[in-house]
């Protein structure tokens, strides 16, 4: 693991939900019609879960001590029996709302044109924020008298823009969006970064436009400069299982 | 305005109905600026020997709801679960990245010229001074890298482990919290000290 890699990493993983699968059937037509985006889905759906693990919070107590003297379970099953507790759990309060039918909520087609709106302006307004950021790392460091790695940085910013793009194309298509709103934050990112400049001593070093020239450079050719990684097979987190019960009792004292 | 303040000012507009986090309603929202650095109390943070969770604040306006609210995404990690910020999680913003940087510049520097990325640099920043530390000598420098190395390694893990994280949370709510076996998860880098 590359400590210092945070940024780019971040920003081609998005945010990290409790569930990698779609465990709602509802939820799960939707994305087999192909008409909706599968990371607003679950990201939806991750509401559900969050909501399971408290509501059911006795059973699921219950569940994880009983899954800690099951003590010839694998790690891998131990990880697959959480999940479908979990799915298990997430339907029960999906199901529970849809027939109670709590007064305010409408079916989760009608919700999903806001769900996507917001899911698109946050993911715009984070990487806004990483270019912003970003500007403001390069213009210290080099008033610090320190050479950033512009390549790595102009990396970190190419994954940034690419995905605010991806964002900001999604939020065009959809009713009352804001997108020309974080176009503009997207152009402001550009810009602070192109304008981290600092005059050294005899010599200007336009950092923020070589920067931006990199990132033109891995534009034309991504592969050269980038590993792409298959989002589904990274975010899942590792399957060994570290619960509680069975971790070490002789744990040293907090220093 | 500058974009900084722009960005500081915005809330994205959202309706709890339709919404991917879920908002409990026994605690109370806390409003913060918008992609501003804040500590909070996190159980699993603290009780791993991180401390308080150092975060990055995400601001929506709750329509249906009539206020506004945050999400913390982790910093220092990898990647971050979304984590409403309550008032119950006692918030303290200690302002943006150039803000954090201003407090120990000499700090700031000697991380830049680790290689340390932004983020990295504001946990270093924060800590360096909540643990006492310097970069005047080799032990403190030392100390501080491996502590950020800590960090990032613990906070990934925990990020990227919600289920693992929300057991060991319920442990400590009946009185039996204890910290994850680091020894075990990282055996090639940790030896398990907190």
């Amino acid at each position: 693991m590359d400590v210092k890699l945070d940024a780019a990493d971040k920003a081609s993983t998005r945010r990290e939900l409790t569930l990698q699968e779609l465990v709602i059937p509802d939820l799960q037509l939707m994305a087999a019609s192909g008409k909706y985006d599968q990371n607003v889905l679950l990201w939806l759906q991750d509401a559900y879960v969050v909501r399971g693990m408290k509501d059911h919070f006795d059973e699921l107590f219950a569940f994880h001590r009983d899954l800690a003297t099951q003590t010839e379970l694998t790690d891998d099953e131990r990880w697959w029996c959480k999940v479908e507790f979990l799915g298990k759990i997430t339907r029960e309060v999906y199901d529970a709302e849809k027939i109670n039918g709590d007064g305010a909520r409408r079916p989760i087609e009608e919700r999903y044109i806001d769900a996507a709106r917001t899911f698109y302006q946050a993911e715009s307004v984070v990487y806004a924020g990483q270019l912003e950021e970003l500007a403001e790392y390069i213009k210290q460091a080099l008033e610090a008298g320190v050479k950033p790695d512009l390549e790595r940085f102009a990396r970190e910013a190419y994954v940034s823009m690419s995905r605010m793009s991806d964002s900001v194309s999604k939020l065009e298509k959809l009713p009352n969006s804001n997108s020309q709103q974080m176009m503009k934050m997207m152009k402001q990112g550009i810009e602070a970064i192109n304008y981290a400049v600092v005059a050294t001593p005899g010599q200007p070093i336009p950092a923020g436009k070589m920067l931006l020239q990199i990132v033109n450079d891995i534009q034309k050719n991504p592969h050269r400069y980038i590993e792409f990684k298959q989002p589904q097979r990274t975010i899942r987190a590792n399957p060994v299982s570290f619960e509680p019960a069975r971790r070490n009792e002789s744990a040293p004292e907090l220093n | 305005m500058t974009a900084s303040q722009s960005l500081a000012k915005m809330a994205v507009k959202a309706k709890a109905s339709a919404f991917g986090n879920y908002i409990d309603p026994e605690r109370m929202l806390a409003d913060l600026p918008n992609m501003v650095l804040v500590e909070l109390d996190v159980p699993e943070y603290e009780r791993n020997g991180l401390g308080g969770m150092v975060a990055k604040t995400l601001r929506y306006e709750f329509v249906d709801l009539n206020q506004h609210g945050c999400e913390a995404m982790s910093i220092g990690a990898e990647r971050s679960r979304a984590h409403m910020i309550y008032t119950d999680m006692k918030p303290v913003v200690v302002g943006t990245l150039k803000d954090v940087e201003a407090r120990a510049p000499d700090v700031a520097k000697f991380l830049m010229e680790r290689r340390y990325g932004p983020e990295m640099v504001a946990v270093g920043v924060l800590r360096a001074a909540s643990m006492g530390l310097g970069v005047a000598t080799a032990d403190e420098q030392a100390r501080l890298v491996a502590f950020l190395n800590k960090y990032h390694r613990r906070a990934t893990w925990l990020e990227t482990h919600p289920m693992d994280v929300r057991m060991a949370n319920m442990e400590a709510m009946i009185g039996e919290g204890a910290a994850f076996d680091w020894a075990r998860i990282f055996p090639t880098v940790e030896t398990g000290e907190l």
